[in-house]
């Protein structure tokens, strides 16, 4: 959640930014996040900052493989990572580990 | 308006990581991230593996807790560098932490170092210390469903020790179910099954790590 604190800041100060509305997160289904809580760490964390009153929009990114040997691409379920056609278990992993502060509406 | 950010909220950690990795690197060290739930028997795996890993082979730990410095203690006893972190109440240890405690020890003199993680199987997964290897520790007394509730650290992990085999008499612990749910989310895992209490299985265990702390050291 600190991270989160500062990588908005700093976009605050570059962009000399006067008001934060929103603060948009892309967060990978492998990365094991509860957006109801950090969502709600958020409200706590930005009483009284200039962050208050900003919403917290997590998109959450689906875990997307590539089988390597028939090159056919899927979500992956479950947390099973076999090709879903061939069975095979060689796999390329497109999506799923994102953690990233994706964009922000401002003044 | 908008702003574009597109920032990855681990980015400082990852920076830290690489430059502990450039220093390990430079050091010929094996860096294994040991992770697994509170009680799972980490340090005692430590104990035991520091106890029959033959004497020229030299181990460092970082030894990673909430509070007290009672692991350290016991691996101290077996006189092996070790340092002890106490991150305050972090349910992780971070690159930075790492990199603090680096200059405490002899790193020179080392060829694998052991960073014995807090026990938790959610956050650590998420933050590169700078390792090689994570190393994840599941014991038979936490049930064999534990891979599937805790995924990504069964994702991101090269072996799986699973341990207290000693008590699989007493519990309703299936260890093919175990290992296909592990190998059903990530099908390279190495698995070793291991009893601290009567040492089985610590002998497949100490010799692949051995030959693989020879393999990226000056050994």
């Amino acid at each position: 959640m600190q991270e989160i604190f500062k990588v908005v800041e700093e976009q605050v100060r570059v962009n000399e930014v006067k008001k934060v509305h929103e603060v948009h997160l892309k967060v990978g289904k492998m990365m094991a996040v509860v957006p109801s809580s950090l969502s709600f760490c958020f409200e706590i964390l930005s009483k009284g900052t200039m962050l208050e009153g900003a919403q917290l929009e997590i998109e959450e990114i689906p875990v997307r493989c590539k089988c390597k040997s028939c090159g056919g691409e899927f979500m992956v379920e479950s947390f099973i990572f076999t090709c879903p056609d061939c069975k095979s278990s060689d796999l390329e992993q497109l999506s799923g580990n994102e953690f990233m502060v994706h964009s922000m509406e401002v003044d | 308006m908008e702003i574009k950010v597109l920032t990855n909220i681990l980015k400082a950690n990852e920076a830290i990581a690489e430059e502990n990795r450039q220093l390990f690197s430079e050091n010929r060290l094996l860096v294994i991230n040991m992770i697994s739930s509170p009680g799972s028997g980490k340090t005692s795996i430590l104990e035991k593996t520091i106890e029959l890993l033959t004497s020229d082979i030299r181990l460092g730990i970082i030894e990673g807790d909430v509070q007290t410095s009672k692991d350290a203690e016991r691996i101290n006893a077996l006189g092996v560098p070790v340092v002890q972190i106490n991150t305050q109440g972090g349910c992780h240890l971070d690159a930075n932490m790492i990199k603090m405690t680096l200059p405490d020890l002899p790193l020179g003199e080392v060829d694998c170092l052991i960073i014995e993680n807090v026990g938790n199987l959610v956050c650590p997964a998420n933050y590169q210390l700078g390792e090689d290897m994570k190393v994840v520790v599941l014991s038979v007394t936490e049930g064999d469903d534990k891979p599937i509730k805790y995924p990504t650290i069964f994702r991101e992990s090269q072996i799986m020790i699973i341990n207290k085999i000693d008590l699989l008499t007493f519990t309703n612990f299936d260890m093919a179910t175990a290992k296909e749910y592990a190998l059903q989310i990530n099908p390279e895992l190495k698995i070793f099954e291991v009893s601290c209490q009567n040492g089985q299985g610590f002998d497949k265990w100490i010799n692949w790590l051995a030959s693989k702390i020879k393999n990226s050291s000056a050994l």
